[in-house]
């Protein structure tokens, strides 16, 4: 498995390094600099909101710092949460005197070391709430949903929260209107082929060239079941079925939706696979809001794809229809 | 035996060496259960604790904490992240102590094992990393002498991997393979033995205990 690299141990920092080069919007803070901020500053009043994760899943999380989105976020080594004094780091740099959100996915790692810098931030007088992103309806039953992983659809959370900052609601409702986001979206992935840490000997599982994997995670977590690939349409099929299988009681008709490249997988195989899911979400009478169609949580060179679908509420439509301007996303 | 910031140091370089010498095997066996960089990981772990230089620090509490601090720098891994609050948790425990007698180790580690279990959300027989360092505990606590714990902590975490490997993770990424995981060691469990078998075999005092590169995997 061939990578455009330097050096294995160098790749998240030499990525780091070119993103802010690329986006001045964004820099990088902190002891080890493994925080990156935005370059214009906090805003004094305004809820902060923080990420973070391990790398490797660009656009996320990093990519998501910038205006209505994320103000800070802790990067870890690839597929490893940040560490402990990343995550205290960022939370200091998103505080602006009105208390810091910290969003990001069911991880033990990343909720470890988050965990424990939220406890140090509280003592330094600065009031932290956590919400975590548990949308991978593939990682757990909905009995235990609390289990469940935060896959693709967190950027939802991250757009509703953001947006619910701006207009300088307080912590607690900020908080709430991520935790809503999250408890009205369903992904569910599939993979094709896998990808390799850069330091580690193999890639992070096996797949023969003919199978497919209905469920994988975005770090090569098994799925529910492993057979010869089949069609798009068939796949988003059952994608589709078991997302509305799982929707939450409160669910109507308005939805968002994201087709999301694990990586490898081009924008052209996600169009089909819109195609299909546009089709079939029309067809049992919903209305397709909002449609985001391209790579938002990727596993470096995995091929796959996820589906996440956003079941509206009023003010989570709102919230998602406010302006926002990330180096990967705009509304 | 008394235990001193020096000798904490002393134990730490060994222990990292020992970790580097055996980093592809760690990832070799991660890789059957996870993304394979668990040797990785702990090789940066290792190498930031050791560069800590703890030798100096005016008593075991401050060499524990400063460990604890190199070593959260290095990571923020699940496994890394509970190596870090064992380590604070022997810090508090030893607080302002300039020397240890061994026979207090066991009610130390055993603090620090229970935090370990708060801070990761897991249980005692989950097949981790924790459950070895339970073995240690119970040897230490039913030794009556220097030379028998050394003996029997070097038992305990071979011991520890024997019962283990048939049963199932039930922890962390390795509790997705469930019936793949039974049969294989836990890659945590694992580093312990390494660090425990090689940091004794250094120090001159390996015995009847079997080497760490005899393990089945």
């Amino acid at each position: 498995m061939k990578k455009i690299i330097n050096k294995p141990e160098m790749y998240v920092d030499e990525m780091l390094d070119g993103l802010c080069m690329a986006h001045p919007s964004l820099k990088r803070t902190g002891e080890t600099k493994r925080v990156v901020t935005r370059s214009s500053g906090i805003e004094a009043g305004k809820v902060g909101i923080v990420s973070g994760g391990g790398s490797g899943h660009l656009p996320l999380f990093t990519g998501y710092v910038g205006e209505g989105l994320l103000d800070a976020c802790a990067i870890g080594n690839v597929f490893e949460g940040p560490t402990v004094a990343s995550c205290g780091e960022a939370i200091r740099q998103a505080d602006g005197g009105a208390g810091v959100l910290c969003l990001y996915g069911n991880y033990g790692g990343d909720r470890m070391n988050f965990d424990m810098a939220c406890e140090m931030a509280e003592l330094d007088s600065i009031p932290t709430r956590t919400v975590l992103g548990t949308d991978d309806i593939a990682s757990a039953p909905p009995a235990e949903g609390a289990k469940r992983r935060g896959v693709a659809g967190i950027v939802f959370a991250y757009k509703a929260a953001g947006a619910k900052a701006v207009e300088r609601a307080s912590l607690d409702e900020v908080a709430a209107a991520a935790t809503d986001a999250v408890a009205r979206t369903r992904s569910i992935g599939v993979a094709l082929s896998p990808c390799r840490i850069p330091t580690a000997a193999r890639p992070s599982f096996a797949i023969s060239e003919d199978e497919i994997e209905f469920g994988m995670g975005i770090h090569g977590e098994p799925g529910i079941w492993r057979d010869r690939v089949k069609s798009a349409d068939d796949l988003v099929n059952e994608m589709t079925t078991r997302i509305l299988a799982d929707k939450p009681a409160s669910a109507g008709k308005r939805i968002a939706v994201l087709v999301n490249s694990l990586g490898a997988t081009p924008l052209e195989e996600l169009f089909i696979m819109y195609r299909r899911l546009g089709t079939r979400l029309t067809g049992d009478g919903y209305t397709i809001a909002r449609s985001l169609v391209g790579h938002f949580v990727t596993s470096m060179e995995m091929a796959g794809a996820s589906i996440s679908i956003c079941f509206l509420g009023d003010e989570l439509e709102r919230l998602l229809g406010r302006p926002a301007q990330c180096p990967f996303w705009s509304v | 035996m008394v235990i001193t910031p020096q000798g904490i140091a002393d134990f730490v370089d060994r222990a990292a060496a020992a970790i580097l010498a055996h980093e592809a095997m760690l990832n070799e066996a991660d890789g059957r259960l996870g993304d394979g960089d668990t040797g990785g990981m702990l090789a940066r772990f290792a190498t930031a604790v050791a560069a800590a230089k703890v030798g100096g620090a005016p008593d075991v509490g401050s060499a524990f904490t400063a460990l604890a601090k190199a070593g959260s720098q290095s990571t923020g891994s699940s496994f890394g992240t509970l190596l870090v609050t064992a380590l604070l948790s022997l810090g508090k425990g030893s607080q302002g102590r300039t020397e240890l007698e061994w026979n207090e180790v066991g009610s130390l580690l055993a603090a620090a094992r229970d935090a370990m279990m708060r801070r990761g959300s897991t249980e005692l027989g989950a097949k981790t990393a924790i459950d070895s360092i339970d073995y240690i505990v119970r040897a230490l606590d039913a030794a009556t002498s220097a030379a028998d714990a050394d003996h029997d902590v070097a038992r305990a975490t071979r011991q520890a991997l024997e019962d283990f490997r048939g049963r199932p993770c039930r922890a962390g990424r390795a509790r997705m393979y469930e019936d793949k995981s039974a049969g294989l060691d836990d890659p945590g469990m694992l580093a312990i033995d390494v660090i425990v078998q090689a940091s004794r075999r250094t120090a001159g005092l390996a015995g009847s205990v079997a080497t760490a590169d005899s393990r089945q995997t």
